[in-house]
């Protein structure tokens, strides 16, 4: 498979600060991670907050630095890439964030938002620029006249559909979303949902899409990849995830959703310490636990169809 | 044999709202809630379901005496245990809130005292309305912590509301809210921002609660699952109306108006995967211009030129109730 998004390896620690200053233990947010994305496909990335997946987010398009890996975007590799070929890589590869309220400068008006990475990466002309901001806005189910106003003039939902047309804007090949909706009422997700379903349809885009929502994973993605204390616990296709999930974890996050069915002894505690080195991620939390996960070194083992998972007790 | 259900209902009720019609400003212009009745009896859980801006956080308000600056109840009543206290004074509120009846806020963030710590805030309704003493109200809150599922309470009781994760910092809202076990319990979305393993631990220390002391719980929330979960009755609201109301069951199995189907339909992961998601199309009306006919006509496939013509009244059947004039017609396939 050509793999339009590589991630390998790729690792990103936070020192706390020990005494007097000095550099403290490093707290791997996100640990030795593989993860592709192919031309067109949506790959869903879930797990609790904390697990890691912003950071990873962050450090695959390089707004923070990874500690180690590599990091392919469609040929380049953009962990060593200097600033030209970075930027140059960074038409191709957007980002929508999740909160509209922050992600959108309030003293500039939407078309010039729109417009910005037009004119950084020096596209067309003004009136050629001004054209392409009309009709990503009008893709996006806004008018034209929103270039003219302010983000403060705008509902949630349609400030996130600003912030997809920013994205659109340089007509990209892969969008990574970070929790794009998950600050939106149930109707407006569902529109915001359809405008990324449509436009993955038309232009043969590919999504990295982050959320904590099930659901939604299910409804948009191809593959799912689910991340727990830094690390992918398990990948596979979609269906075959939500049919029969093979790490405890995912179990565990499935049998918590709400609803009637929802049972009390199928829960994983909500939360418990990290665990030590040389321990299953999940160990200190794993209903299923057996003293073998104590001292086992992480591992992703192929279960052929795609999937994968880092659980000693699935093979 | 015994009375119509509904004058029973009213008079076992712990909380009761009959009529209640906010307003935000004198001339009355905006009026977030409007006629809105209900009843919790104890031991009940009531879900109020709705989009943000539909009244459902202004109705909570209402009912613990926190409606904002230019707010007041314009009609109807408020009952709590059989007592108006629509017309509280600022010190009956003050008695009341935090004892018999409690609130969780959405925001935990917003709602804590960034500059004091955990345990002060938790003593203080404790200090306050059971007169404990420090030694004991600390002693009293280190055991709430634990309740609601916070490791190592004592030193967490030390810590200040920035030191505490999201999940956590939620549960000390709820600690806060339950020490005084009150009689009714109002949550406004208290899960809405939490992981679902979190969720998950908060709802079942809600039911126990409801349980062993037939605590009643009006849970606003704008998760069908979470309703389908916990609810007794659900009620439904859309610009400042109650649109549909029925026992939990009935509501979620049977929806009869077509708000209600289209909110569900647009949850994903009821469609296929891959499948257009039934969006509700338009606008919630604005608070200053609200039609005097069905709010709800503007975005609704079942509109006829009937639905325009007048106010259209919530009407009962067999306990359940609709504000639409083909509530018969209604069905998820409108929206497909």
């Amino acid at each position: 498979m050509n793999a339009l998004l590589e991630l390998e390896g790729l690792s990103k620690g936070f020192a706390s600060r020990g005494p007097w200053g000095r550099r403290g233990e490093t707290f791997w947010a996100v640990q030795d991670v593989d993860l592709t994305v192919a031309p067109g496909e949506t790959v869903g990335l879930v797990g609790e907050s904390g697990c890691g997946k912003s950071t990873l987010a962050r450090a695959a398009l390089r707004l923070l630095e990874p500690d180690a890996g590599s990091v392919r975007f469609a040929g380049t590799e953009l962990t060593t890439a200097g600033a030209r070929s970075l930027r140059a890589a960074r038409r191709d590869l957007q980002v929508v964030f999740q909160d509209p309220f922050a992600s959108l400068d309030p003293r500039m008006r939407v078309g010039r938002i729109v417009a910005e990475g037009l004119a950084i990466h020096g596209v067309g002309d003004r009136g050629s620029r001004r054209r392409r901001v009309a009709d990503v806005l009008e893709r996006c189910g806004l008018s034209p006249e929103a270039a003219d106003k302010f983000p403060h003039q705008f509902s949630g939902g349609q400030r996130q559909r600003i912030g997809i047309a920013r994205a659109l804007a340089m007509e990209p090949r892969l969008i990574i979303c970070d929790e794009p909706i998950s600050a939106l009422d149930v109707s407006i997700q569902a529109q915001i949902l359809n405008l990324l379903t449509d436009l993955q349809r038309d232009m043969g885009l590919a999504y990295l899409f982050i959320s904590h929502d099930l659901g939604v994973v299910r409804h948009l993605c191809d593959r799912v990849a689910v991340m727990y204390g830094g690390r992918i616990v398990e990948a596979a296709p979609a269906e075959a995830l939500f049919h029969s999930p093979a790490h405890p974890y995912t179990r565990g996050l499935l049998a918590a959703l709400p609803g009637a069915r929802r049972r009390r002894d199928s829960r994983i505690p909500a939360a418990a310490k990290r665990a030590a080195e040389g321990q299953c991620p999940f160990y200190p939390r794993c209903p299923e636990a057996e003293p073998a996960c104590a001292r086992w070194d992480f591992q992703a083992y192929d279960l052929g169809r795609g999937r994968e998972v880092a659980c000693r007790r699935a093979v | 044999m015994s009375a119509p259900a509904s004058a029973s209902r009213a008079t076992d009720a712990v909380l009761a709202l009959d009529g209640l019609t906010v307003s935000l400003d004198a001339t009355g212009s905006q009026i977030p809630v409007d006629d809105v009745s209900l009843s919790l009896r104890a031991g009940e859980t009531l879900c109020l379901v709705g989009e943000s801006g539909c009244g459902k956080s202004m109705t909570a308000l209402a009912c613990m005496g926190l409606l904002p600056e230019g707010g007041c109840i314009r009609s109807g009543s408020i009952r709590f245990q059989g007592r108006e206290i629509g017309g509280a004074s600022p010190a009956q509120w003050r008695r009341l809130r935090g004892d018999a009846l409690a609130m969780i806020f959405q925001e935990p963030m917003t709602s804590l005292n960034p500059v004091f710590t955990v345990g002060r805030q938790v003593t203080e309704p404790l200090r306050l309305h059971r007169g404990l003493d420090r030694r004991e109200a600390w002693r009293r809150a280190g055991e709430l912590l634990e309740q609601v599922g916070i490791p190592d309470p004592g030193q967490r009781l030390r810590a200040y509301p920035d030191e505490l994760s999201g999940g956590q910092r939620q549960r000390v809202m709820v600690a806060m809210a339950l020490a005084c076990k009150p009689d009714v319990l109002i949550a406004d979305e208290p899960t809405t921002a939490l992981d679902v393993t979190i969720q998950g631990q908060i709802l079942e220390l809600l039911a126990d609660l409801r349980a062993e002391h037939g605590m009643g719980l009006l849970f606003i929330t704008h998760d069908f699952g979470v309703a389908e979960e916990i609810a007794d009755q659900i009620a439904v609201m859309y610009a400042g109306q109650i649109v549909e109301h029925g026992p939990a069951g009935r509501v979620l199995a049977d929806p009869r108006h077509p708000y209600t189907t289209g909110l569900m339909e647009a949850i994903p992961g009821r469609a296929r995967p891959g499948e257009r998601l039934p969006a509700l199309g338009g606008k919630v009306p604005e608070m200053g211009h609200l039609p005097d006919h069905c709010r709800f006509a503007d975005r609704c496939p079942l509109a006829q030129p009937r639905c325009r013509r007048e106010p259209i009244p919530l009407v009962e059947r067999q306990g359940h109730a609709s504000r639409c004039l083909f509530a018969d017609r209604v069905g998820p396939e409108i929206w497909h």
